[in-house]
């Protein structure tokens, strides 16, 4: 009996269910898989885009004009509906358009108003729009998928976050030491992958990553106390937001933060695999948690589907809809088809093997079971999510469109500033920045970072005194 | 009741495994089509009458796009436009007045005024580019660009 591991702190009888799937693992890998998909996609997307606001030209040196297309028309292999705008080659002069004679009836040049110059787009702006928009094979599904995947990872790094809230309660055999530290680590992870999406969406250069840039940075300006102006100068390279604004996201986008945040993932992972069986102990789902996971999946979707009119990852209740059905949806399915484990691995660890010895000496040994039933189901929760959203990318590939995809051209004298709404994880920060005045916005933004990164801490306070009330009583 | 259970198990980890693997090979194949560079707009450059060699003159070296190509009349009269890039190893050509053939110095091939090999290592002749005779002059097209 002696040899028979303990599989439950003694202070939470709870139902143990060994065969169950950790969904907090199983999120983990799903965020994995995404943080993978985002490498390869962003790799992809590398092979073709220029970080340049330099009017783009022929490979014979034409300059390119913006002409909008008057009907639906297809040139160089490439579908273009009516109104878009399109890069033509321009006469010698400059100052018209030295359009193919096929296009010529259906095209009117774009010009600015003040300087009556014909508007002429970027490289950065061609590169994506033209060349890996609708040049390259299924260059418009990789830019989605790319698209997609990052809102999914959001929804899935939120949705780890909420899974590891409900770990740590005392009673379950958390070291908060440790603790504190995954927590920390995975609100900085969520935080960079904010900056990604964020620098991400300047590289289009269009009129809405544009005003997204100018409105971010002078938010910095106005905001942070002290070194708000030599904070935005770095941000942007210089004063204006130009040529060195685009170099920068771009080198913060594809370098920077992608190093950083694999270096985060990779470390935290190791401590996931050492420690967090300490931190997180056989904290297994119910078979009933699961369906109302899934139910509560299928709410999510439903809801999301009737509010944003579309069954696309932009809308935040279809991404974290779509990461929890898939979580559950696998770890369902895993569970139906092999009920019983024959292969699990079971650990014991206590004070005596422990990295680092609980801070509570008389807490209960902890139970790490590991099973391949475990890893068919993150690999059926990854699948199903990459069928799911690739299946999404082909049908419905997102792709901005009307004056929020307009080409900036950094000589013409008037820029369209559109309402540059962000995708909904950042609605947050648009809605600060659009309604409150700068500094207090910024007050607001640092007493949330400060709360959210102090909330284990906070979780334990009252549970501990509520816990210490029930004694005296 | 164990032993079935296993070959179950086994079975189905096979098919999910052979799912992932066989997800993984059309994705492969996306991403060599994906990476296959797209159509472009094809590199032009015109010139006008004036600027054309008359038939016994040399060969005049213009930039198409980023190709060097030779302009020179034909016997018959018509412009044509050779490509400067040796089939060989794709060395740039140079044209030598006083032989009057294109010559490349990486592995001594030469070529005639018409672009057809006459020595060395190159099997095939010099490519020629499009010309279309416009009103005022030619447009030399390179389509390959």
């Amino acid at each position: 009996m002696s040899a028979q591991p303990r599989l439950e702190p003694v202070t939470e009888p709870a139902v143990h269910d060994a065969h169950a799937v950790p969904l907090l693992y199983c999120t983990g890998w799903v965020m994995m898989f995404l943080f993978g998909m985002m490498a390869l996609t962003g790799a992809l997307l590398s092979f073709y885009y220029v970080p340049s606001v330099a009017p783009s030209t022929t490979l014979d040196g034409r300059e390119l004009g913006a002409a909008q297309l008057m009907r639906e028309y297809t040139w160089l292999g490439m579908r273009y509906r009516a109104g878009e705008i399109i890069a033509l080659p321009l006469a010698a002069s400059g100052d018209s358009l030295d359009a193919p004679t096929a296009l010529r009836a259906f095209v009117t040049a774009v010009v600015d108003t003040s300087t009556q110059r014909i508007v002429r787009p970027s490289a950065a702006w061609t590169s994506v729009d033209a060349t890996i928009s609708r040049g390259a094979e299924l260059g418009g599904v990789i830019r989605s998928l790319h698209h997609y995947c990052g809102s999914l990872l959001i929804a899935s790094i939120l949705l780890f976050v909420a899974a590891l809230l409900t770990h740590l309660r005392p009673g379950r055999g958390v070291d908060l030491r440790n603790g504190m530290r995954t927590w920390t680590a995975i609100i900085a992870l969520l935080l960079l992958t904010l900056t990604a999406a964020f620098t991400g969406s300047v590289l289009p250069w269009n009129a809405h990553a544009y005003a997204a840039a100018r409105i971010a940075t002078s938010f910095v300006e106005e905001s942070v106390p002290v070194i708000g102006s030599s904070l935005a100068e770095i941000v942007r390279g210089g004063g204006d937001v130009a040529q060195s604004a685009l170099t920068r996201a771009h080198a913060l986008h594809t370098v920077v933060l992608p190093l950083a945040l694999t270096l985060l993932v990779c470390w935290m992972g190791v401590r996931m695999r050492r420690r967090t069986d300490r931190l997180y102990p056989t904290r297994y789902t119910s078979e009933r948690r699961e369906w109302l996971l899934l139910g509560g999946a299928m709410v999510l979707l439903t809801i999301g589907t009737v509010i944003d009119r579309a069954m696309t990852p932009d809308s935040a209740l279809v991404a974290v809809g779509l990461v929890l059905f898939c979580v559950s949806a696998a770890s369902i399915a895993t569970r139906l088809v092999s009920p019983r484990d024959t292969e699990q691995v079971t650990t014991e660890i206590t004070n005596a093997n422990r990295a680092a010895p609980a801070a509570d000496a008389a807490s209960p040994p902890d139970v790490v079971i590991r099973s391949r039933t475990h890893r068919y189901s993150y690999l059926l929760a990854c699948l199903l999510l990459f069928g799911i959203v690739s299946t999404i990318s082909l049908i419905a590939p997102a792709r901005p469109r009307g004056v929020d995809n307009f080409p900036i051209d950094m000589l013409a004298s008037e820029v369209a500033m559109p309402d540059a709404r962000p995708e909904w994880y950042l609605m947050w920060a648009y809605t600060s920045i659009s309604t409150l005045s700068a500094p207090t916005a910024f007050g607001i933004i640092v007493a949330i970072l400060i709360a959210v990164i102090l909330l284990p801490l906070t979780i334990r306070a009252i549970t501990s005194a509520r816990s210490a009330r029930r004694d005296r009583s | 009741m164990s032993d079935q259970h296993n070959a179950r198990r086994s079975f189905l980890s096979r098919l999910l495994v052979g799912t992932a693997a066989a997800v993984a090979v059309p994705a492969v194949y996306a991403i060599t089509r994906f990476l296959r560079p797209p159509r472009t707009l094809p590199a032009e450059l015109r010139l006008e009458d004036d600027n054309l060699p008359a038939a016994d003159e040399s060969p005049s070296i213009v930039r198409v796009g980023v190709k060097s190509a030779a302009v020179m009349r034909a016997a018959d009269g018509a412009i044509r436009a050779l490509s400067l890039t040796c089939t060989h190893t794709g060395c740039s050509v140079h044209w030598r007045e006083h032989a009057q053939l294109f010559h490349c110095p990486c592995h001594n091939g030469t070529f005639a005024r018409s672009g057809a090999v006459i020595s060395g290592p190159p099997r095939r002749a010099l490519e020629r580019l499009r010309v279309v005779e416009t009103v005022a002059g030619v447009t030399i097209i390179d389509e390959t660009a």
